[in-house]
């Protein structure tokens, strides 16, 4: 028998012995002691018949024969490392889809057409995709009945590949928090540093890729790179980087951001400074439009200090009395016949301030966290009563929705209710950035409607991850209602229940 | 350049629009409105784009004759030229005081960009 029949075998016992076996949500195998994974027999399978095959082409005494099914033997007996190395980087996400089908590796137990539409999903992530072969894929996917790890890790990849931001990095953030397979939480984990890297949050991606020790090598990498990029002054030296960068997967693609992070010194960043006192209102207003169209050139968002002084400096100078005398000059000049040139300039400069919250509460709306705590200034103020007044009666309508469902005993579909989900906790996230104390009115709105919807989507629909989404965020939301905390706690408690059962 | 134009209303000015400065006298104002449409008349090249100190802006003949409709009304005309007499542009240093997005980071995950 030749030696790879061996090693394979090897390989067989191994994956047995260390979790090849595991249950698709990687939860302890005690229970279920005496099953077979599918995966294994047919492993077993591929052993006996490539053991015939060879001692077929031994009879025939033709070594190119056996040189062959030697070479066969990578993608049937390693079908992951063939996936990921030669399927997944070429893009061929039918060829991917199907030759998971066929070989059924290890690693996703039974869910083995959920793990095919998974490397076809990220074969098709590799190479570009287009909506057609997204659907092609979702096509094949299993409607699953309860939820799984895998089915929903690919969910919210095909969610990805489709544009939908929000409702991957909400479901892959729940997998990523979550007990699971090891594997998922570290694509999920990737997944959303890369994202946040990608949007220039760099915050978030540190957070997400340093978790001590339960850190994942890419994320973990790319995260203490970031800091550089970030906190030069707090970053490791070069050489750490260099180390790390050396560990983690998928190098090449990652060295471009390492060159350009070590080309960043190890300096204290500048201290943000703000604009000098305008003369006059053309000034301030020079510095408001130079402010905007460096926003509209770069995609990015200004400092804090420095946005909140050009508008408040806007604010000030328009409201100065140079501006109304000039105002009433003008008036007087263009109309000599009117008599209410001072309540006429007192309008016009209220008009100035309605089309200034007009510019700012876009910008407001996009980076909340420019004006935290400045509730109490004037423009500010109003352009944040504006977005939250609107935002509020969004989610009250969208909480209304939840509670008509709920009577009705009415879901959508897995993805479409994870995105519904998605849309309802970004607006109130939004609305807690600008001004964390609306957070009990918040959970006002909130916690009723949404409580019962994510009972009824745990007992009745088995949606077991989003309720428990729910009810963390809702708990985590709860400060001021200590039985409501309580209540919610029981019912995270009850998904933990069944996740290790 | 972002995906959002911040200053798309603010370059639609109508001091802007029809290209006069804020001290222009009615007659100006007609004169140059009517020039502007007249040349939409005929379809003339480059007429759709103008200068602002905010960068260029895309006017139609509606949009000019909006301008003029707003320049003849005194209190609308006098808000417009608040507006329109900015100081030369200051753009400082600190506003780009934080590290850029890193567009490319699909790439490093072994994606193509989406």
């Amino acid at each position: 028998m030749n030696p790879l029949i061996g090693i394979f075998a090897i390989i067989w016992v191994v994956r047995a012995l260390t979790g090849g076996g595991k249950s698709q949500d990687g939860t302890a195998r005690a229970a279920n002691a005496t099953e077979v994974s599918p995966a294994a027999v047919v492993f077993v399978i591929k052993i006996f018949v490539f053991a015939f095959a060879h001692s077929v082409a031994d009879d025939f005494n033709k070594p190119i024969l056996t040189y062959l099914l030697d070479l066969a033997a990578f993608p049937i007996f390693l079908p992951t490392l063939f996936l990921q190395w030669v399927l997944v980087p070429l893009g061929m996400f039918r060829f991917a889809y199907w030759w998971f089908r066929c070989v059924w590796p290890f690693g996703f137990g039974k869910e083995f057409r959920v793990g095919a539409v998974y490397y076809g999903a990220l074969a098709l992530a590799s190479k570009g995709t287009t909506p057609e072969r997204i659907a092609w894929l979702k096509k094949r996917l299993p409607q699953n009945s309860t939820s799984s790890v895998p089915h929903e890790t690919v969910t919210a990849l095909l969610a990805a590949l489709a544009g939908e931001r929000e409702v991957a990095q909400l479901m892959l953030h729940s997998i990523d928090v979550t007990r699971g397979p090891r594997n998922m939480r570290s694509f999920a984990r990737d997944w959303l540093v890369m994202d946040a890297t990608r949007r220039g949050d760099w915050q978030e991606a540190i957070w997400r890729g340093r978790r001590g020790r339960d850190s994942f090598r890419w994320s973990y990498a790319v995260a203490r790179i970031a800091e550089r990029v970030d906190r030069p002054a707090m970053a490791a030296p070069a050489w750490q980087l260099i180390g790390l960068w050396l560990l983690a997967p998928r190098r090449r693609n990652v060295f471009p951001f390492l060159k350009s992070a070590l080309e960043t010194p190890r300096a204290k960043k500048k201290r943000p400074t703000v604009p000098p006192a305008p003369k006059d209102f053309p000034a301030a207003l020079a510095d408001l439009a130079g402010m905007l169209t460096q926003m509209s050139k770069s995609g990015l968002v200004p400092d804090r200090e420095y946005f909140l002084a050009t508008v408040r400096w806007a604010n000030l100078r328009a409201e100065s009395p140079a501006v109304h005398l000039l105002l009433q000059e003008r008036l007087k000049v263009l109309d000599p016949l009117r008599n209410d040139s001072k309540e006429s300039a007192d309008a016009i400069v209220r008009n100035v301030q309605e089309q200034l919250i007009e510019l700012i509460v876009p910008i407001i709306e996009r980076s909340p966290h420019l004006v935290r705590g400045e509730g109490e200034r004037p423009v500010i103020r109003e352009a944040i009563d504006r977005i939250r007044q609107s935002t509020l009666q969004e989610i009250e309508v969208r909480c209304g929705d939840y509670d008509h469902r709920t009577k009705n005993q009415s879901s959508l579909e897995r993805h479409a209710e994870w995105g519904a989900w998605a849309t309802l906790r970004n607006r109130a996230e939004h609305v807690l950035k600008m001004d964390a104390a609306a957070e009990d009115a918040l959970f006002q709105v909130m916690y009723a409607p949404l409580c019962n919807f994510a009972v009824y989507q745990h007992n009745t629909i088995a949606n077991h991850r989003l309720a428990h989404d729910m009810f963390s965020w809702l708990r985590e939301h709860a400060k001021s209602n200590r039985e409501a905390s309580e209540l919610l706690a029981r019912n995270m408690a009850a998904y933990s229940w069944r996740w290790v059962a | 350049m972002s995906d959002i134009d911040r200053t798309a209303a603010w370059r639609a000015n109508p001091f802007f629009v029809l290209e006069l400065k804020t001290d222009a006298t009615r007659a100006d104002v007609e004169r140059a409105g009517q020039r502007l449409l007249a040349k939409f008349g005929i379809d003339s090249a480059g007429i759709a784009e103008y200068d602002t100190p905010l960068g260029k802006g895309v006017r139609d003949a509606d949009m000019v004759r909006q301008a003029l409709a707003a320049l003849r009304d005194p209190v609308q005309r006098v808000t417009h030229e608040l507006w329109a007499n900015l100081a030369p542009l200051r753009i400082a240093e600190s506003e780009t005081n934080h590290a850029p997005i890193w567009e490319h980071a699909e790439r490093a995950m072994g994606w193509a960009e989406q």
